[in-house]
Formats: structure tokens, C-alpha cells, sequence
């Protein structure tokens, strides 16, 4: 598996661990695709009754997460956060904007600011 | 490529664009540009703002095909130019949404005084912003359909009032529909505000399953506000008395009483009523989002991004309504709403030509970057845009504003909330910024 994908099943683990993230997302069913713009690959993450797990292709995405590797790895490992990537036109996330503001709530209540 | 699940349609596009810039002070903006523009020319004046600021809705379109971002302006200018200025011009932008949103208030205010005299003006503005408010925090949306039939009501009630009003003007009168007077500028200056924040739909870009749609959605709303306050310009100003439009607060009571008498009167009262509200709850909204996405940054103090229960950036909310409400209130009480017209309309038409440089600063940039959309004739139209938009930021700076005295107040305004904005991006975002963090140290903080 390519490191975004380790990378991504230890978010999954950490959200899903997470007794807080799990009440505030019991109700928010959706499929997230990560997918980099430098590499020909697609990961996809399911959250549903407050449990995220990567998952294959199931479907079109509620929300689709796209930058370099790096940056994409650098995230979900909490290395940086979402933030910054986002407001210099690194990391493009499409998608509803309280879809987009949940996933930024996600990262911060797993990594902190 | 993926497509989205759900994805906004372009009516949403249209209205929302329409509906951001149909705010309920655009009826004194027309009163006020009526006044400088000479004869019953005030229509053309917003014609003429109306080609032009297309050419500006061209550029945002190319930007928003380059980077989709709900980040816009400040991904843009990022880009662009550079960072600090990136975040002087995103503090000064969001600092307009307050004063658009203080201005709407004072034309609720005057409605309700219209109509409940006996009830003080600004305990209505309190209260109504306070509702607004306390729905945002609840979480409770306006649900995108009210949003589109909002939009669609008022452009459409602005077209059916004032064409009673123009089919029972005497012919004699209508060449005066095409006298210019000495400041005509002036009026194509403030024609500006009229379409002030149409371009706000571009955060939605994220939203739709194609941002070609932005573009598309822009001109068609450029259109129809074009239309609408065009012709709501000409049939005020051939209806009513030169002195009444220009010295009440409330020209659109005044117009739907001409024409169709009391039930033209309540019309027009339900539409500022609607406006206005849709104005709060837009202008909140978007902005308590801006707000939280730049203190989690750390451009502004990190307990602005702090959110409730239900998602909510809820201080972010809040400063902004009470701002809102400061503002309302002073402008209220002194009557200088003209101020907030003028500043609004400098600063909209400064950063219209800011991303006409940004358009031609990314081309050579970012020569090879994917854009959905292209914006023709550049250089030569991009720096045409660019000079006249700079032109009428100063004459909008420059134009009288109600305060007695040589003193060009709206231009002493912008400067100095520029000036402000730029001392704190140097002197306090680098005391805000934090630690670089090590990768994988979950934390846990408080949300």
C-alpha cells in the first residue's frame, strides 16, 4: 500500500477511536475520495455511524480531497494542518462547505491546532 | 475524474450571485447616483457599471476557474501577489460585508419607521440582526430554494413596479432619459455599489460539480440586477420629485405608493423586508465562515474559530453581528449612510481591479495551470478593466459624503482601515502564528 494509503487507514483508526468524534458524527454518512493530483491513485474513506474505515469504490463522493502526495500525507498524519495547504491553493476540497468544515473539525479534534 | 454526490445547480449560482448583490441599501445608492447624474441619466450610469462590471466578473471568473476555492480572494492575491497583502485585502473585503450589513440595517430601520412610526427604528434593527443571529447559531439555514425565489421576487417585483411606474410617464418626458450632467462620472462610480458582492458566490465554487457554472451564473445575474435597478432608476426619477428621491430614506415606499398606492406601498415593504433579512443572514454566514477559516490560520485571534454544538464559528458570529449592529447604530444616529455607500463602492471597485492584476499576474505565473474558464482579450482589455476600476475607487473615495467639509471622508475611511489592517498583519498575525507541531501528536484540544 502507497504511504497516503498507511497513512490514511491510521486517520480512519484515530477517528473512529475517538469517543467524541463518534457522538458528533453518528449521523454523518458520507464518502470522502482522496485522491492526489501527482499520482495515478484514489483512496476512498467511508464515515458512517461515527466509524471511518477506507473503503473500495462505492459510488460517487460526497467529498473529494485533492492536492500533491505530500501535502495530501502531511495532513492525514497531522504533520500540518488543513489549514494552511488550503488557504494557499495546495490542497483543493470540493464538496458542501458544512461537509468541508466537518472535515476540517475532524483533523483538529484528532491533531489540535 | 469523480463527480460529486450532490452538487449545487446553476439557478443556485444565479440567485445567489443576484441575491448577495441586491441589498436593501442599493435603493439609496440609485437615489444618491440619481442626484450626480444629471437629467433622468441614472439609469445609464448603472447600465454602464453594470458592462463594466462584467468585465471585472470576467476576471473573477478566470481566478475562480484557476483555483475553485471557498478561500477565494485570499488563495488569489496568495497566489498572485503575496501573502501580506493577500491578508490586508481579505480583512478589508470582510470588513465591507459589515458595513453592507449596517447599511441594509439602517434601510430596514427607516422601513419600519414607515410603517410603525411609533416604534423606534432601531429597536427593530436590534431585534430583527439579533434573530438573524440566534438562527445562525441554531444552525438553521435558509433552505436554497427560498434563497432562489427570494432573488427572483425582488428582481422581479424591482421590473413590474417600475414598468407601471414608466407606462404612465408622458412623452415629453422621456428625453430626459438620456441628460448627462458635470458629474456623470460620479454616478457610474457609485452605479458600482449596485452590484457590490455579486462575485461572493465564488466561495461556492467547491459546491458545484463544474465551476464553469460560476461564470455562467455571474453574467446571468449581472443581467438581470443590470435590468432591475436600471429600470427601478428610471422609473423613480421619472416618477418622483428630483428633492423626495433624494431625501428619503425609504425612495422604493415612495415608488410602489406612486404607482399602485397602498398595495404598492406594502410591496415594497415586504421586498426591503426580505432583502434586508437575506442580506443578514448571507452576510453572516459567509463572513462568520471567513472569519473562522482565518483564525485557524491564525491571521486572527484563535477564539474566533472556536465552534458550538452544532458546527457553528459562534464568537466569529457574534463579533460580527454586534460590529454590525456598532455600526447600524452610529449611522442611524448621525444619518451618514452615504459614507458606507461610497466606501463600499471604492472598495469593491479597488479590488475589481486587483483581480484584473491577478488575472494577468497568474497568466505569467502560472502559465501552464488548467483554467476552466479564460478571460478574453488580455492583456489589453484585462489592463483597460484594471485602469478604470482604479479611476472610479478614487472618484467613488473622492465623492461627497454627506459630512460637511472639504474632507474626503470615504477616501480618509478606506486608508485608514487599510492602514489599520496592514499594521496588524505586521505588528500582530507573527505573535499569533503557532509552534511548528510534530507529525502524529494526537491533542485533543477543545473545539
Amino acid at each position: 500500500m502507497s504511504a497516503l494509503g498507511d497513512t490514511l487507514g491510521r486517520f480512519a483508526e484515530a477517528c473512529s477511536r475517538n469517543q467524541r468524534l463518534q457522538q458528533m458524527n453518528r449521523d454523518w454518512d458520507r464518502l470522502i475520495l482522496v485522491q492526489p493530483d501527482d499520482a495515478d491513485d484514489q483512496h476512498w474513506v467511508r464515515y458512517h455511524e461515527g466509524v471511518a474505515a477506507v473503503v473500495a469504490k462505492d459510488g460517487d463522493p460526497d467529498l473529494i480531497v485533492e492536492g500533491a502526495s505530500d501535502v495530501l500525507v502531511s495532513i492525514f498524519s497531522g504533520a500540518s494542518t488543513p489549514t494552511e495547504p488550503y488557504m494557499s491553493g495546495d490542497l483543493r476540497v470540493r464538496g458542501s462547505q458544512d461537509d468541508v468544515m466537518r472535515l476540517d473539525v475532524i483533523a483538529l479534534l484528532i491533531w489540535g491546532e | 475524474m469523480a463527480g460529486l454526490k450532490r452538487a449545487l445547480p446553476l439557478r443556485t449560482a444565479v440567485s445567489t450571485s443576484a441575491g448577495l448583490a441586491s441589498a436593501a441599501i442599493n435603493f439609496l445608492a440609485v437615489a444618491e447616483l440619481a442626484g450626480y447624474a444629471g437629467g433622468r441619466s441614472g439609469w445609464l450610469a448603472i447600465l454602464v457599471a453594470g458592462v463594466l462590471v462584467t468585465l471585472a466578473a470576467g476576471n473573477f471568473s478566470e481566478l475562480t476557474a484557476l483555483y475553485p476555492s471557498a478561500a477565494a480572494i485570499r488563495v488569489w492575491i496568495r497566489r498572485g501577489a503575496s501573502d501580506q497583502l493577500s491578508m490586508v485585502a481579505s480583512l478589508v473585503y470582510v470588513g465591507t460585508v459589515v458595513f453592507v450589513i449596517a447599511a441594509d440595517a439602517f434601510v430596514l430601520g427607516h422601513v419600519f419607521l414607515a410603517v410603525l412610526p411609533g416604534v423606534p427604528g432601531l429597536l427593530w434593527i436590534a431585534v430583527l440582526l439579533g434573530l438573524v443571529t440566534l438562527l445562525n447559531l441554531r444552525g438553521i439555514k435558509v433552505a436554497g430554494w427560498v434563497q432562489d425565489l427570494n432573488g427572483l421576487f425582488l428582481l422581479g417585483s424591482l421590473v413590474v413596479v417600475s414598468v407601471l411606474a414608466l407606462g404612465h410617464v408622458p412623452a415629453p418626458h422621456w428625453h430626459t432619459a438620456f441628460q448627462m450632467g458635470p458629474n456623470w462620472i460620479q454616478a457610474l462610480a457609485l452605479g458600482v455599489f449596485v452590484f457590490v458582492g455579486f462575485e461572493w458566490v465564488t466561495p461556492l465554487a467547491e459546491e458545484f460539480q463544474d465551476s464553469r457554472v460560476i461564470p455562467r451564473g455571474m453574467f446571468m445575474a449581472l443581467g438581470l440586477v443590470t435590468v432591475a435597478f436600471g429600470l427601478f432608476a428610471l422609473a423613480a426619477q421619472m416618477v418622483l420629485p428630483a428633492h423626495g428621491l433624494a431625501s428619503s430614506p425609504v425612495p422604493q415606499l415612495l415608488l410602489g405608493r406612486a404607482v399602485l398606492g397602498g398595495w404598492g406601498f406594502w410591496w415594497m415593504v415586504v421586498v426591503s423586508l426580505t432583502t434586508a433579512m437575506t442580506t443578514f443572514n448571507g452576510g453572516l454566514a459567509t463572513a462568520s465562515r471567513f472569519l473562522y477559516a482565518a483564525a485557524r490560520e491564525r491571521l486572527l485571534p484563535p477564539a474566533l474559530s472556536r465552534l458550538n454544538d452544532r458546527l457553528v464559528p459562534k464568537n466569529a458570529l457574534v463579533a460580527l453581528a454586534v460590529g454590525a449592529l456598532v455600526l447600524a447604530v452610529v449611522v442611524y444616529a448621525t444619518g451618514v449612510y452615504t459614507l458606507l455607500i461610497n466606501v463600499g463602492a471604492a472598495v469593491e471597485s479597488f479590488m475589481y481591479a486587483l483581480a484584473a492584476w491577478l488575472v494577468l499576474s497568474l497568466r505569467h505565473r502560472e502559465p501552464h495551470r488548467r483554467r476552466t474558464f479564460r478571460v478574453p482579450g488580455l492583456p489589453w482589455v484585462t489592463i483597460l478593466t484594471m485602469v478604470v476600476f482604479a479611476g472610479l475607487g478614487v472618484g467613488a473615495a473622492t465623492t461627497a459624503s454627506g459630512i460637511p467639509g472639504p474632507v474626503p471622508w470615504p477616501l480618509v475611511f478606506v486608508a485608514a482601515l487599510t492602514g489599520l489592517a496592514w499594521w496588524y498583519v505586521r505588528r500582530i498575525v507573527p505573535q499569533l502564528k503557532p509552534p511548528v507541531r510534530a507529525a502524529g501528536t494526537p491533542t485533543g484540544p477543545d473545539v
